[in-house]
């Protein structure tokens, strides 16, 4: 199976509103951190103005906005089964 | 199999929960309004762009909501709450007084905002659905007070006979009776909240310490405490020379990619000035304290002279550093803190006297991890140097309302104020060890020289609870107290998850260029 890419933003936005603790979170799931390529990275200007769209995270160079710990675990895990 | 128990402070740790979510919404739109410099009767629309929808998703209604962010603008600008029940417009005239670049925020720091207090039950034992009315019924055995009976095949617990002693809940084989707490009230280690006369959660301000622990506790975000960002982003914009000092907690606060050079850039493209490490105070603090342990260690034959009763000499160093540890000793024990703590000031004061000092217009910015620091500005010596305070949260805030992203700032110089056991402060213990090791250096590696640390406040009294019944053996001569969970890592103005920013403090105080305070002071 391909290395899944996840990128978790870390620009200030996201950081404050969510990133963070995503980061965190897949950083610290044994089965996401074996099975995917976990990186924090720079703002990639979907946040918009004061963060309304913060934590955006890229999963396989695809955007998601808005992002939650429950929406991403279920995203990873699917992906990592293969279903 | 169950996971341990974790405690109050560990429970929502780590986890990014809609109160945190409106607290932080509601900071960067009100220095959002400062930043565009938007008239006062702006002020009305932020709870409207907070909560913007038709229909509720917090609580009941969207009129409760807007309630309650109404009252979270309030603090943010440095105001007193609004009286519960005295209705009125946000905006009434001490808005006028808030936009100015001098301290308005008075006492009390912490406050509950009524109208978003849910009044939990206050803490009691009771049956849950779990009970299955057993023949043993051990929990009617074991009370001491008869207050359990079986009522319909059911254990029952008569609340009024109930003194709490927790020991039918030990018993049931089926865990059916339950410990229920408020969470503000769990979160509180010297007890400063209880209920007014509508059950309200309540604030007893003459117990109070201002440590911020109900604040990230509550889990409806009742509690919150004030904000200086107004008046900072004030100052920020005028023409004196407005200088940051940022407390050794920061490293990792604002995420990976924003290293301590980042960080300076970033706060000098907001309009600081300079930015200084509040380590270097505390090394001048571990300066301070270890004169005092040396003296103590001298003294100490000739205790129980004439000269010096007994119950008049020194026997410990007791830390400084932590405003709420030192004020609850003070609160709770007062003789032996008296005799006992360290005289010497927070870090955040000496490394303002030194900014003073070198230039004496500038006005003083504390930014750290901690609420306590606002409390302890209203000490008038303190308030000479230092003018506001505000927390890593709301220094976020800030950025965001200037769209100021640090990620993206080519990095300054780092700085390089201090050495690394001043860095070395905020971790749990990193006092206590920093003291004890500048004293060996000192007067020689063969004297023993035990010490006690504790986190959170319950732990904290209880330890000095022991220290003053001689109930420790060996007798500490260094005893440091923090009122946070693992240290300033763990206060409530933070971003980064606990463990992260251990690892990294520790990793920034190895890259300090002197590692004792002695080296360079
Ligand atoms: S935990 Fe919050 S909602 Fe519950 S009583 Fe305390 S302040 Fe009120
Ligand atoms: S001492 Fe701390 S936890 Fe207790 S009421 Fe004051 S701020 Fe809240
Ligand atoms: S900060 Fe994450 S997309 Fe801009």
């Amino acid at each position: 199976m391909e290395t899944i890419s996840v990128k978790i933003c870390c620009g200030m936005n996201c950081l404050v509103h969510g990133g963070q603790e995503l980061l965190d979170l897949v950083e610290n799931d044994p089965k996401i951190a074996k099975n995917c390529l976990i990186e924090g990275v720079e703002c990639r200007e979907t946040c918009g103005d004061l963060g309304k769209q913060s934590p955006v995270v890229e999963i396989n160079g695809k955007i998601y906005p808005k992002m939650t710990a429950e929406r991403l675990i279920d995203m990873l895990y699917k992906k990592i089964d293969g279903d | 199999m169950p996971l341990p128990r974790l405690n109050i402070f560990e429970k929502m740790r780590g986890l990014y929960t809609p109160v945190i979510d409106i607290r932080r919404r509601v900071l960067s739109a009100v220095a959002r309004m400062i930043v565009k410099d938007l008239p006062p009767t702006h002020i009305e629309y932020i709870p409207y762009q907070i909560i913007d929808k038709d229909t509720p998703t917090y609580r009941e209604s969207v009129f409760k909501e807007r309630a309650v962010v109404r009252e979270r603008v309030r603090l943010a600008f440095g105001m007193d709450l609004k009286e519960f029940g005295a209705h009125g417009p946000i905006n009434d005239d001490d808005v006028i007084y808030s936009l100015t670049d001098k301290k308005v925020i008075k006492k009390p720091i912490v406050n509950v905002i009524k109208v978003g207090c849910e009044r939990c039950p206050e803490h009691s034992f009771i049956v849950t659905d779990l009970c299955r009315g057993c023949i043993a019924h051990p929990c009617t055995i074991v009370c001491p007070k008869n207050a359990v009976s079986i009522i319909n095949n059911r254990s029952h617990i008569d609340q009024d006979l109930c003194i709490r002693c927790g020991k039918c809940e030990q018993v049931c084989p089926y865990n059916a009776i339950a410990y229920r707490e408020r969470p503000c009230a769990a979160a509180c280690g010297v007890k400063a909240i209880s209920s007014d006369e509508n059950g309200f959660a309540d604030i007893d301000q003459d117990k109070c310490v201002s440590c911020g622990m109900c604040i990230v506790s509550c889990p409806f975000g009742a509690i919150a405490e004030k904000s200086e960002i107004v008046q900072i982003i004030t100052a920020l914009k005028g023409k004196k020379p407005v200088i940051a000092e940022i407390a050794p907690a920061f490293v990792s606060q604002f995420g990976p990619l924003v290293t301590p050079g980042k960080l300076k850039g970033a706060l000098k493209e907001v309009g600081f000035t300079d930015v200084r490490e509040v380590a270097y105070g505390a090394d001048v603090v571990v300066l301070n304290e270890t004169e005092e342990l040396v003296e103590l260690i001298k003294k100490r034959e000739k205790c129980g002279d004439e000269s010096e009763p007994e119950t008049k000499c020194r026997t410990f160093i007791g830390t400084s550093c932590c405003t709420s540890w030192a004020m609850a000793a003070e609160k709770n024990f007062p003789e032996l803190s008296k005799l006992n703590i360290s005289k010497s000031f927070a870090p955040m004061v000496e490394i303002a006297k030194k900014i003073k000092n070198e230039t004496p217009d500038a006005i003083v910015v504390f930014i750290g991890p901690c609420i306590s620091k606002k409390e302890e500005c209203f000490i008038p010596e303190v308030a000479e140097v230092v003018d506001f305070v505000m927390t890593f949260e709301e220094l976020v805030a800030i950025f965001q309302a200037f769209t100021m992203d640090p990620t993206k700032i080519p990095p300054e110089k780092e700085m390089n104020d201090a050495s690394a056991l001043g860095r070395g402060f905020p971790v749990a213990g990193g006092v206590a060890k920093a003291v004890l090791e500048q004293t060996k250096a000192i007067i020689g590696e063969d004297i023993d020289i035990p010490i006690v640390s504790a986190d959170t406040l319950k732990e904290c009294m209880s330890l000095l609870r022991q220290v003053k019944n001689g109930k420790l053996d060996p007798k500490p001569l260094i005893v440091e107290g923090m009122a946070c969970p693992n240290g300033c890592v763990g206060g409530p103005g933070t971003l980064a998850p606990i463990k992260r920013a251990q690892r990294e403090v520790k990793k920034f105080a190895k890259k300090a260029k002197w590692k004792k305070p002695k080296d360079y002071l």
